[in-house]
């Protein structure tokens, strides 16, 4: 037995090119399941501190507890960690504008932790040490004369409300319909200002040590992954999807909120369909990996194995079993797996290092807003699994060669001669080929009928590089398409809600602010819209009705509809200049349009049947149909200049059921028109912010451009790791067919100089050659093509489970493979026909070790 | 004793109109100790009798019994230990493993066999073929000769009940060639290794005890 495997080491020590390219190709193989699981990893990681650092960290938060619920909290076992804020109560401040609406301070202490615990960012000054000192968040900072250092006076209390006012504690602004009550009164020293991911508008001091008032309990999980159970018995109810029913169920705690963002990327606490939709992309990409893996690799053993049939031959003649004979293949293939895997995790880990390392360099900043870029994080999980993985792609590329070498018989052994095992009907050549390409074709057509099972693998390898390449083309379509769904392109990066009567006199001010670029106004008209009664334009979509007037039957008491069925089209406008801007964007053209209306109709229902949101047109309106209707009683008729998808500034994701009509205001002055929204295209978008603050601070100001950097940024990075991704593959194919088209070159070496002997010109030589490869390239195109649209296929129903874009047909691609696979199958010819034309005729013809 | 018996062997390949009989109903016996030679034209028949006695390869009818037992009546994996115990093979191309030194491509049956290799035993073997200098050279190391004595060697070391040769002096010249005969011949009266060899060499084939001669794969006549 030893010798066996000695025998093993010895042959792969003796053919070193062969052995050196299955270790890399076992490395590539290994690292690519490593580094993308190392990905997943470290992306998971990045995500969980991302927002452990707009949150803290928590699960659930639950407010307005006693001493005694949190003593009942520190004995949950469940619980691995009760950070605790004090809720000291609510007074007024000290504001320039003394009015009725304002916002009252709701002032915290900090309990056993620091601001940094619960991620408030210290804008200035420092963290309050005592409960005499306060830091105020940044709203509050913004109105009123409250510098670092001023010493304030504050009477803190609870609200109560007058008569039967419902309080509402989320309204941070005080009326006339409650008071405030039970007030101490409280010295502070102000020493920092603070603020909060997502906390714009928030009106709050934070204090320390001051122990009065009751508590809200930030607590972690010691299992996150078991959140469900844990977070129902928490709130006493019985499974935790009757939290998210309506109306809510008894729960112990009344006020509670439960950290869904952490847990989404700690406990993969996705929807049910995303997580189908994640492991059915999960488990494409693995297979994907797998079986390019193993058939590389495969044929690298084959080819090892057919060079080594005279060796089996003899070894079976002295006696070694069919079981010994698979076991050193076997044992060649642990061989190597026990170099290459390794080296495989390594280089995946690096890979991975360098990879997050290049990214963040580049795009840091905008990666993410809460973390400076993503964090490196590998688990034993991608190890483990590439360790696994690894030997089972070895294990499964060993196996068919290991039984392959041990049925050789005794006989193939011993004599020298390779036996044709095709019958000579099956060689006949087409007239046709003989006539077109001659002596070379005939040759080159027998040749690829021969050998079929070697030709065959060279073709196989081929179209499995093209099959990957094409599907992993349409996977980072499918991607793109997923992620342009959520994250278009925005001409503005600050957006401005909540424009009404009152305030709209602070619009000329705001709109003369210096950072202002470019500007969008989106007007809307007050009142239902177009009433349309024409049932042929309109189409039925589940769960929606027509409305129709009621009118009370004396007789019966009961209302009864009158009247026909009809359904409001809603009227949106913008001003002249966005409107031409809106309209070019959509390529139309503006003159043509400009009096038309664009209709924006595309409603999102749920199908039952198939469990997936579904798009259909509200409308059967055309482009230049004329829309015919009334408008607040009067007749009125707009023609339809064009039909979108994308809504206009302000509207870009928004779909009304009863869709919506874009005109331009400057030309129907007679609609009655109010200011909606206004999207501002800003060089400074958070100064931007704070001056709007101060001007009016009962305006709605959104700094979108983080997330749009972010999430463009995000697009750049999957591009870059998903076309990395391709390029390792599209390498192990590579090396896969060199592999094969050189051993397949080699092995005929004595054919070749045959051929040469008996006065084959070189010309004719080189057409015999030429003609072979476009033969089997061919083949190899129509295969991995057929199994590119398969692919492409498989993986729109995987990405379908959940958002459903269509199926798209790659062509590029295609086209692409079938330059790259001829280019690529060329060179390697005419790499391995110059080696062997170098070599002497007749030392290779009497060369026995062949 | 009777160490082979051949009964009515046939061997036929192709079909109908590429019909080959290679062997036509072929009978003998041979004695334990015996040296045999068979010898023959091209095509006569010579080595596939040769490689169906050695249970290299399987008749399309007929029986050979090795030390009484009925070969084919094996399976596939016990002709394979029979073949590492009971049969040395011993070819014209010597086929040794070129990555193998001498003394494991010697041993390479005890180690398929999962049996200890006696020391000793070997060194005699090895003195006895000449190639004590050469022990740990591996076969492109070697002339002819010296390969064709490794085989030898492989052959023998298992102590087998019959050694087939296969024009074993067929690739060597007329010195080596001696050699060669003179080793078997040896092998044969010390160790009473029965030997069975193809030769197309009349005078080699004139040094054995017994000579068979096929044509058109039926035994011409017996000396």
């Amino acid at each position: 037995m030893k010798v066996l495997n000695k025998l093993a080491f010895k042959n792969l020590m003796l053919n070193k090119k062969r052995t050196i390219s299955t270790i890399i190709g076992i490395i590539l193989s290994v690292s690519l399941i490593c580094a993308a699981s190392g990905l997943v990893s470290s992306f998971r990681e990045t995500l969980i501190q991302n927002t452990i650092n707009q949150t803290g960290y928590y699960h659930i938060y639950i407010s307005n507890l006693q001493e005694d619920d949190i003593k009942n909290l520190q004995n949950n076992k469940e619980i691995k960690d009760i950070k605790l804020l004090y809720d000291n109560g609510y007074s007024y401040f000290n504001q320039e504008k003394q009015e009725e609406d304002n916002p009252y301070i709701h002032i915290y202490s900090l309990g056993n932790i620091d601001l940094e615990d619960l991620s408030y960012n210290l804008l200035e000054g420092r963290a309050p040490k005592n409960e005499n000192e306060i830091a105020i968040s940044q709203s509050v900072f913004n109105n009123s004369n409250y510098k670092i250092g001023d010493t304030i006076e504050l009477e803190v209390g609870e609200r109560q409300s007058i008569d039967d006012y419902e309080l509402n504690n989320m309204n941070p602004n005080h009326s006339s319909m409650e008071k405030l009550v039970n007030t101490t009164k409280k010295i502070y020293t102000i020493v920092g200002v603070v603020s909060k991911y997502n906390t714009n508008h928030m009106y709050y001091g934070i204090s320390s040590k001051d122990v009065e008032g009751e508590m809200i309990a930030y607590c972690s999980l010691k299992n996150p992954s078991e959140y469900k159970k844990a977070i129902a018995e928490l709130l006493d109810v019985d499974n935790y999807s009757q939290l998210q029913t309506f109306p809510e169920p008894d729960t112990k705690y009344k006020d509670y909120f439960i950290n869904t963002e952490l847990l989404r990327w700690e406990a993969f606490a996705f929807s049910d369909s995303t997580i189908s939709m994640l492991y059915a992309v999960m488990g494409v990409v693995l297979f994907i990996i797998i079986f390019a893996s193993v058939f590389c690799i495969r044929n690298s053993f084959s080819i090892s194995t057919t060079e080594k049939i005279k060796m089996y031959g003899m070894l079976a003649s002295i006696g070694a079993t069919k079981k010994q004979i698979k076991k050193n293949v076997v044992t060649e293939a642990l061989m190597l797996g026990v170099v290459g895997i390794p080296i495989g995790i390594l280089s995946g880990i690096l890979a991975v290092f360098v990879l997050i390392k290049i990214v963040n360099a580049i795009l840091g900043d905008f990666l993410l807003t809460n973390i400076n870029g993503i964090v490196f994080h590998i688990s034993i999980w991608p190890i483990l699994l590439s360790i696994i993985l690894g030997f089972i792609t070895i294990y499964l590329s060993a196996i068919s060669s290991a039984r392959k070498a041990s049925k050789v018989t005794p006989i193939e052994g011993i004599r020298n001669t390779e036996s044709i095992q095709i019958k000579s009907k099956n060689l006949k050549t087409p007239q046709i080929i003989e006539k077109i390409f001659k002596t070379g074709g005939v040759l080159a057509y027998k040749n690829l009928k021969r050998s079929k099972k070697k030709y065959r693998t060279t073709v196989i390898s081929l179209a499995v590089s093209i099959f990957i390449f094409i599907t992993m083309n349409a996977f980072i379509t499918n991607m793109f398409g997923f992620t342009t769904n959520y994250y278009t392109d925005y001409d503005y990066n600050v957006t401005i809600y909540g424009l009404n009567s009152n305030n709209i006199e602070s619009i000329d001010k705001i709109l003369s602010l210096e950072s202002i670029e470019d500007y969008f106004m989106l007007y809307s008209y007050r009142d239902n819209g177009i009433k349309i009664t024409d049932k042929s334009k309109i189409r039925e979509i589940p769960y929606t009705s027509l409305s129709r007037n009621n009118i009370l039957n004396v007789i019966t008491g009961q209302l009864e509809p009158i009247g026909e069925e009809f359904i409001y089209l809603s009227i949106q406008a913008l001003d002249d200049a966005s409107f031409k801007k809106y309209v070019q964007k959509l390529g139309l053209d503006y003159e043509s349009v400009k009096e038309s209306g664009i209709l924006c109709d595309t409603s999102q229902y749920y199908d039952e049947n198939s469990q997936n949101s579904k798009e259909i047109r509200r409308y059967t309106y055309d482009k230049n149909d004329i829309i015919y209707g009334t408008l607040d009683g009067e007749e009125i008729s707009i023609k339809v200049g064009g039909i979108t998808d994308t809504g206009p500034y302000g509207l870009e994701n928004t779909h009304y059921t009863d869709g919506y009509l874009i005109i331009n205001k400057d030309l129907y002055p007679d609609i009655d028109l109010e200011l909606e929204n206004i999207m501002i295209q800003s060089s400074n978008p958070e100064t931007l912010v704070n001056e709007i603050e101060k001007i009016d601070n009962s305006l709605i100001t959104y700094n979108i451009d983080e997330q749009v950097k972010e999430q463009k940024a995000m697009i750049l990075v999957i591009n870059i790791f998903l076309y990395g991704f391709i390029t390792v593959i599209t390498l192990i194919g590579v090396t896969n067919i060199f592999n094969t088209i050189t051993s397949n070159m080699e092995l005929r070496q004595k054919e070749f100089a045959m051929l040469k002997s008996i006065g084959m010109t070189k010309k004719e030589f080189n057409r015999m050659i030429h003609l072979e490869t476009i033969f089997y390239a061919t083949k190899a195109l129509l295969y991995g093509i057929i199994l590119g649209l398969l692919g492409t296929f498989a993986l729109y129903k995987a990405f379908a489970i959940k958002i459903d874009q269509g199926v798209y047909i790659p062509w590029y691609p295609m086209l692409l493979s079938a330059i790259f696979v001829f280019i690529l199958v060329f060179f390697i010819m005419k790499y391995s026909m110059s080696k062997i034309n170098k070599q002497n005729t007749i030392e290779t013809i009497r060369k026995e070790n062949i | 004793m009777e160490i082979l018996r051949v009964e009515n062997l046939s061997k036929v390949y192709g079909k109908d109109s590429t019909k080959v009989i290679a062997l036509d109903n072929v009978s003998f016996s041979v004695q334990k100790g015996e040296f045999v030679a068979i010898v023959g034209a091209s095509g006569s028949g010579k080595s596939t009798l040769l490689h169906l006695i050695g249970g290299v390869d399987r008749p399309s009818s007929g029986n050979v019994y090795i030390d009484g037992k009925d070969i084919y009546k094996y399976n596939d994996d016990e002709l394979a230990i029979f073949r590492r115990r009971k049969v040395g093979l011993i070819y014209q191309f010597y086929n040794l493993i070129p990555i193998l030194n001498v003394e494991e491509n010697i041993t390479l049956p005890l180690d398929l066999d999962n049996q200890n290799v006696e020391i000793q035993k070997l060194n005699e073997l090895i003195q006895l073929l000449g190639l004590e200098t050469r022990k740990k050279h591996l076969p492109n190391e070697l002339s002819g000769g010296q390969q064709q004595r490794v085989s030898i060697g492989r052959a023998m070391i298992t102590n087998p009940a019959i050694i087939l040769a296969d024009e074993p002096t067929g690739n060597l010249d007329s010195k080596s060639s001696y050699e060669i005969v003179e080793l078997l011949k040896k092998s044969n009266k010390e160790y009473n290794q029965t030997i069975i060899m193809i030769t197309h060499n009349m005078e080699i084939a004139k040094t054995a005890d017994r000579i068979i001669k096929l044509e058109d794969g039926k035994i011409k006549k017996e000396d």
